[in-house]
C-alpha cells in the first residue's frame, strides 16, 4: 500500500489544478445538493401533509379540494356516523372550504392562486401542527383571516394590518401561523361560514373526519361509499397530499434530468484531471513500479486519490450549496391549482447524497486513468521524457 | 490556412485527452441546450395567440372562479369587438392521469369568428358542428393519442362531475397551439346541471390597436360587481401560466451557468497541461521566426477549436436526438413539440467558443510570452 502521504503530497505539488478540480466538482455537486434541495422542499410542502388518521372526503373523481363539493346536508350525514372520535365530546370532523384567489407576488405583480380555506375550530384541533405565531386568531362570522408565513413572506398586502379586496368583499389579516412545511403554509385561514358567504358558495369543498380507530376508518369509509344519496370518495387525507404530488411532474422531471447530467459531468471531470495527473508523473509511476509495487498498489493509490479530491469537490460543494437553504420560493401546484411555498431544504440526506454521488463519480472517473496507470510499461514510461 | 495542419496534429497530441474535454464539453453542452429549448418551448406557448387579436377575460378573484353568461353580451356590445366564445377548461385526462392534456368546452358556433387562426376543414367543422357530443383534436393530440377521426372516446374528470364521452369529428392545425381537444358548450351545461357560468370569455378585436383600451373598459365595466374580470391579451394570459410555475428562467438560467462555469474550470487544467508540455516546441517555434502573436493565435485556435467541436457535439447531438425521439410521448405531454431551434444552437456555439477562449487565454498567452532561452532550457 502506498501511503495516502504521497497522494496529499501529489495534489499539493499540483496546487492550482487540484483547487481548480475541486471548484469545478464542487460547482456540480452544488447545482446537484440546490436540486435535490428543491426536490425535497417541494416534497415536503406537499406529502408530507396529511394525517393517516384523518379521512378526506370529497365530490366523486374530484382531484383537488377547488374542484369539490360536500352539501351541508352530506355534512351532517357523515357527523352523525359512528365511529368518529371526540375531544371534549366535540365530534373531530372539520367542514372545509377552499377557494383560490390571484394575489401578487412581491417579485411578480402578475401573481399566483394562493389557496384560501374557510375553517372552524375543529380544524386547529385535527392539525396541531398549524399555530398561530403572530397576532391574533380571527373571530367566527367576520372578515378576519390569518395568513401562513411563507405567504406573508412573498405576497404583497398579507401582513398583520393589511387588507386585500376580492369582489365585493374586504378581508383583514390579524394573524400570522406557521404549519411546520406542510401544505397549510401555503395557505390563508379564515371562517367558514364568512367565506362561504362571501363567496356565495353554501357547500363545503371537503369534510376531514377523525375515526376513532382502524376499524372506524374502514366503517366509515365504507358506509360513505355505499351511500348512493352522498355520491362522495373517502380517502385518507396523507393519500390526498401524495397524489397532489401529480402536479409538480414538471420540477421532478428537472431535477432528474440535472442530476443526471451532473453526474455525468463530474465523472468526466474527474476522469480527465485523473488522467492529466498521472500523464504528468508518467516516470514517477514507472519508478515505483520498478521499486517493486504491484499494479494493484498503483491502481488503488490512483483511485484513491482521484476519490480524495472529488470528496473534498463534494465537500465544497456541500459548503456552496448550503445557501440555498435560506432560499424560500413557490410553485403552482397544477393539480390543485395554487401555490406551493417551499424552502430549499438541505437535510442529512440530501448532503450525504450529494457527497456520495462526489465519491461515486470520483471512483468511476478514477478508474480509467488508475488502469492506464497500471498498465503502463515500466522501460516506455521510464524512457520517456 | 497554412497552419491547419499544425493545428491539427497539436489538437489530438494527446487524443485521450482531447476526446475527454471534448465529451465533456459536449455532455455539459446537450445539457444546456435541453434547458435553453425547454425555456424556449415555454415561452413560444405563450406565443399561441400572436396576432390573433384575441383578448381573455377571467374572473378577477382566480381562473378558478366561474363568470356568469351575462357578462358575455355586455362584453359583445362594446364597440370594436368582433365576436365573443364562451371557453371552459375542462381538465379531463385520458385513461391514465399521466395522459393529461389541454381540453375545452366551446362555443361551436363561435369557432370561425373568434378562433379564425385555427385551420379547421369546412367539412370537419360542419360535422362537428353537427354533433352535441364531437370533438375537434389539434393534429399533435390525434398523434399523441393515435387517434383517428370517428373515433369514441371517453376522457375521465377531475374537475367536473362528469366523464366526457365524445366522437372525434375533425382535426385542426395551428402554427403553435396544436394539443388540444374541443367539445360543444352545449354537452358541458346539460352535463353540469345549466349552471350558467363560465370559466373564460374570449374575445375578438377589430383593430390590434385598440386591445388595451377595451381591455380595459371591461374589467371597469365589472369592477363594483360580485364577479369582476380581468383581461388579459392572450400572450399574457399563457404567459400567468408560466409565471405560476415559478421563476423557471432564473432557475434555468443559474443552472446553466453554473454548467458553465464547471466546464471552464476543467477545461482550463487541460488546456494549462496541455501548455506546459510544449514549452519547448513553443521555443523552438519562435527561434526560428514564429511570431509571439502568431504563437498565440495558433495556440487559442487550437483551444478554441477543442471547445467548439464539443459544444457542437453535444448541442447538435441534441438537436439531432430531439428530432428523431418524440418528447411529447416521453414526458407525457410536458414538452409538446419539443425541438432545438437554430437560435439555441447558435448560442451554445457561441458559449463553447468562450469556454475555449477563457479557458485556454491564460495557458496560451504564459506559453507564447515564454521568453526563447527559458524554453529552450526548462526541462518538462
Amino acid at each position: 500500500m502506498i501511503p495516502l502521504k504521497y497522494n496529499i503530497g501529489n495534489l499539493t505539488a499540483r496546487r492550482v489544478s487540484t483547487l481548480m478540480t475541486i471548484l469545478g466538482i464542487g460547482v456540480v455537486i452544488a447545482v446537484m445538493i440546490s436540486m435535490m434541495a428543491l426536490q425535497n422542499g417541494v416534497n415536503s410542502a406537499v406529502v408530507s401533509s396529511g394525517s393517516k388518521d384523518n379521512l378526506m372526503i370529497m365530490r366523486e373523481g374530484a382531484a383537488a379540494e377547488l374542484s369539490s363539493w360536500v352539501t351541508k346536508d352530506a355534512f351532517r350525514i357523515i357527523r352523525a356516523m359512528p365511529g368518529i372520535a371526540t375531544d371534549n365530546g366535540a365530534p373531530m370532523i372539520s367542514p372545509e372550504l377552499v377557494i383560490v384567489f390571484k394575489m401578487p407576488k412581491r417579485d411578480d405583480p402578475k401573481g399566483s392562486n394562493v389557496l384560501v380555506r374557510g375553517v372552524t375550530p375543529m380544524a386547529f384541533t385535527m392539525r396541531p401542527y398549524v399555530k398561530l405565531i403572530e397576532g391574533r386568531m380571527f373571530r367566527p362570522g367576520v372578515n378576519e383571516v390569518i395568513v401562513a408565513r411563507r405567504i406573508r413572506d412573498r405576497f404583497v398586502n398579507t401582513a398583520i394590518g393589511d387588507t386585500f379586496m376580492f369582489g365585493a368583499t374586504k378581508y383583514n389579516v390579524v394573524g400570522v401561523f406557521d404549519a411546520k412545511a406542510t401544505a397549510f403554509d401555503s395557505e390563508i385561514w379564515c371562517d367558514a361560514d364568512f367565506l362561504g358567504q362571501a363567496r356565495k358558495r353554501d357547500a363545503y369543498s371537503s369534510v376531514i373526519a377523525r375515526p376513532t380507530d382502524h376499524a372506524a376508518f374502514e366503517s366509515i369509509k365504507a358506509a360513505i361509499q355505499n351511500d348512493n344519496r352522498l355520491k362522495l370518495d373517502v380517502k385518507s387525507e396523507y393519500q390526498y397530499y401524495a397524489d397532489q404530488s401529480n402536479g409538480l411532474a414538471g420540477i421532478l422531471i428537472l431535477v432528474a434530468i440535472v442530476t443526471f447530467f451532473m453526474t455525468i459531468g463530474a465523472i468526466l471531470g474527474t476522469m480527465n484531471t485523473m488522467f492529466s495527473a498521472i500523464a504528468s508523473r508518467g516516470r514517477e509511476l514507472a519508478t515505483m513500479r520498478a521499486l517493486g509495487f504491484k499494479r494493484r498498489t498503483i491502481l488503488l493509490s490512483v483511485i484513491v486519490e482521484s476519490a480524495f479530491i472529488s470528496l473534498l469537490g463534494g465537500i465544497a460543494g456541500l459548503l456552496l450549496a448550503l445557501p440555498v437553504n435560506a432560499i424560500s420560493t413557490g410553485t403552482t401546484n397544477f393539480v390543485s391549482f395554487s401555490e406551493v411555498a417551499f424552502n430549499f431544504r438541505v437535510d442529512a440526506n440530501v448532503a450525504l447524497t450529494g457527497i456520495l454521488i462526489a465519491l461515486i463519480a470520483g471512483i468511476v472517473g478514477g478508474a480509467l486513468p488508475a488502469i492506464s496507470a497500471a498498465r503502463m510499461p515500466i522501460t516506455k514510461a521510464l524512457r520517456e521524457i | 490556412m497554412k497552419f491547419a495542419k499544425l493545428i491539427r496534429r497539436n489538437l489530438f497530441r494527446n487524443k485521450l485527452r482531447a476526446i475527454l474535454t471534448m465529451l465533456l464539453l459536449a455532455v455539459i453542452f446537450f445539457f444546456v441546450a435541453t434547458l435553453l429549448a425547454i425555456l424556449e418551448n415555454f415561452e413560444n406557448f405563450s406565443n399561441a395567440g400572436e396576432g390573433a387579436n384575441r383578448l381573455v377575460v377571467q374572473s378577477a378573484i382566480s381562473l378558478a372562479t366561474l363568470l356568469p353568461y351575462a357578462h358575455e353580451q355586455k362584453i359583445r356590445d362594446i364597440p370594436g369587438v368582433v365576436d365573443t366564445a364562451k371557453l371552459q377548461w375542462i381538465g379531463a385526462y385520458y385513461k391514465e392521469k399521466s395522459n393529461f392534456f389541454a381540453n375545452f368546452a366551446v362555443d361551436v358556433n363561435k369557432m370561425p369568428t373568434v378562433f379564425d387562426d385555427y385551420k379547421i376543414d369546412p367539412k370537419d367543422m360542419a360535422a362537428f358542428a353537427a354533433d352535441r357530443r364531437g370533438a375537434l383534436v389539434g393534429k399533435d393530440l390525434m398523434k399523441r393519442f393515435g387517434w383517428k377521426v370517428g373515433d369514441r372516446v371517453t376522457l375521465k374528470r377531475q374537475i367536473f362531475p362528469f366523464d366526457p364521452e365524445l366522437t372525434i369529428r375533425g382535426t385542426y392545425e395551428h402554427p403553435v397551439q396544436t394539443t388540444s381537444l374541443f367539445f360543444p358548450m352545449e354537452y358541458f351545461e346539460h352535463a353540469v346541471g345549466d349552471r350558467s357560468e363560465v370559466g373564460t370569455f374570449w374575445v375578438k378585436v377589430k383593430d390590434p390597436k385598440q386591445m388595451s383600451v377595451i381591455s380595459q373598459q371591461i374589467d371597469a365595466m365589472f369592477k363594483n360587481s360580485d364577479y369582476p374580470t380581468e383581461t388579459f391579451t392572450e400572450k399574457e394570459f399563457q404567459a400567468n401560466f408560466l409565471s405560476m410555475m415559478g421563476n423557471v428562467k432564473l432557475l434555468f438560467t443559474a443552472v446553466s451557468s453554473c454548467a458553465i462555469f464547471m466546464v471552464i474550470l476543467l477545461a482550463a487544467i487541460t488546456m494549462s497541461m496541455s501548455a506546459r508540455e510544449r514549452v519547448t516546441e513553443i521555443a523552438v517555434l519562435k527561434a526560428i521566426g514564429f511570431e509571439q502573436r502568431l504563437v498565440l493565435g495558433l495556440m487559442l485556435t487550437e483551444f478554441i477549436l477543442l471547445t467548439v467541436i464539443g459544444g457542437a457535439a453535444g448541442s447538435y447531438g441534441a438537436h439531432y436526438l430531439y428530432s428523431v425521439v418524440d418528447m411529447g410521448k416521453v414526458t407525457q405531454g410536458f414538452l409538446q413539440n419539443f425541438a432545438i431551434h437554430t437560435k439555441t444552437l447558435m448560442i451554445c456555439l457561441a458559449s463553447s467558443a468562450g469556454v475555449g477562449l477563457i479557458a485556454g487565454g491564460l495557458p496560451a498567452l504564459r506559453a507564447s510570452n515564454l521568453r526563447v532561452v527559458d524554453g529552450l532550457r526548462r526541462v518538462v
